[in-house]
C-alpha cells in the first residue's frame, strides 16, 4: 500500500517538474480588449428613462394631434395637401409639420441603437 | 473564489466592466494556457484556442447557472474549443517534440535550465504517449487540482470512468518512467 503511495507520489513528482509557462502581457492585453468587445457587442439595447419619455410624449403629441383633426375635420392628411396648394392653411400645417418633428426626431435620435453602440 | 464574490465578479462581467474582464483574463489566462500545453498544445494554437474560450464564455455569461464553478465551467469551454479546433482537418498536425514548444523556465542558471527543459521534454514525452482521455485526466488531477466528481462532470462520465482513466494513465507513466531513456 504505501509502496503504490510512493509511486504515485514519484509519478506526481515527474509530472510537476514540467515547468510553468507565463503569458505575455501582450497576449493578455489582447484577450481582455477582444472580450470587452465580445460583452459590449453581447449587450441588449435597454430603453433608457429618457426613451420612455420620448415615448409617452410622441404618444401625447399624436393624441392631441388627432384631437385636433378632430375639432377640425378639414384638418386629416389628404385635406393637408390639398390646402398645402391653396395656402389656406399654410399657419396650422407648418405647426402641424413643426410640433411632429420636434416629437419624432430626439425620440428616434434617442432610441435608435445608432449611438448606444448596439448594433455596430 | 467564494460564491458571493463569484456573484458579484459574474455581475460586474456581464455588465462588461474593464476590471471583471481584466481580473478574469489575468486569473484564468495562465491557467488556461498551462492546460492546453499540457494537453500537448502548439503555444500559438493555445492563444487562439483561450481567445475562443474567453469569447464563448463572454457569450455565455447570460447562461451560466452558478451552481457549477466558475472555474470548472470554464475549463470546460475550453476543453469543448481545444476538441473542436483541431476537429478541423487544416489545423491537425503532428506536435513536434520540441524545446521550442516547451514554456520558458525563467531566470535560471543555464545549466539548470538546460536540466529543466530535459525533464520537461520527458514529461512532455510521457504525456504524448498517453490516449487523450486519460491524458485529459492526468493533467486535470495533478496539474489543476480539480476533483475526480468535478473531472467527471466536465468530461460528462460517471466518476468510476474517470478513476479508471486516472489509474491505468498511472501505470503507463509508471512503466514510460521505467523504461526511462527509452523517452
Amino acid at each position: 500500500m504505501r509502496k503504490d503511495r510512493n509511486q504515485e507520489q514519484e509519478i506526481i513528482d515527474f509530472l510537476m517538474s514540467y515547468p510553468e509557462a507565463i503569458p505575455s502581457q501582450a497576449q493578455k492585453a489582447r484577450t481582455i480588449a477582444q472580450v470587452q468587445r465580445e460583452i459590449r457587442s453581447n449587450q441588449p439595447v435597454r430603453l433608457s428613462s429618457m426613451d420612455v419619455l420620448f415615448t409617452c410624449l410622441l404618444l401625447a403629441a399624436a393624441l392631441v394631434l388627432y384631437l385636433f383633426s378632430a375639432w377640425l375635420p378639414e384638418f386629416y392628411s389628404g385635406q393637408i395637401l390639398i390646402q398645402f396648394y391653396q395656402l389656406r392653411y399654410f399657419p396650422h400645417i407648418l405647426f402641424y409639420f413643426g410640433l411632429t418633428g420636434c416629437l419624432t426626431v430626439p425620440l428616434l435620435l434617442t432610441i435608435l441603437p445608432i449611438k448606444k453602440g448596439g448594433n455596430q | 473564489m467564494q460564491p458571493d464574490k463569484e456573484l458579484q465578479f459574474l455581475q460586474a462581467l456581464q455588465k462588461g466592466e474593464q476590471q471583471a474582464v481584466e481580473k478574469l483574463v489575468n486569473e484564468y489566462y495562465p491557467s488556461l494556457l498551462n492546460f492546453l500545453l499540457r494537453m500537448g498544445c502548439q503555444p500559438g494554437d493555445a492563444e487562439d484556442i483561450i481567445q475562443e474560450t474567453f469569447i464563448k464564455a463572454a457569450r455565455g455569461l447570460n447562461n451560466y447557472q452558478s451552481r457549477n464553478r466558475f472555474r470548472i465551467w470554464l475549463f470546460k469551454i475550453c476543453h469543448n474549443s481545444l476538441r473542436d479546433y483541431y476537429k478541423k482537418a487544416s489545423r491537425r498536425r503532428e506536435i513536434p517534440l520540441d524545446p521550442v514548444n516547451l514554456p520558458a523556465a525563467g531566470t535560471d542558471h543555464p545549466e539548470n535550465y538546460i536540466m529543466k527543459r530535459e525533464q520537461a521534454l520527458r514529461v512532455q514525452a510521457a504525456l504524448k504517449r498517453l490516449p487523450s482521455k486519460q491524458r485529459l485526466v492526468v493533467v486535470l488531477r495533478y496539474y489543476h487540482g480539480f476533483s475526480l466528481k468535478e473531472i467527471a462532470s466536465m468530461v460528462h462520465c460517471p466518476v468510476g470512468t474517470v478513476k479508471s482513466r486516472l489509474n491505468k494513465a498511472l501505470s503507463s507513466l509508471k512503466s514510460i518512467m521505467q523504461e526511462g531513456d527509452g523517452l
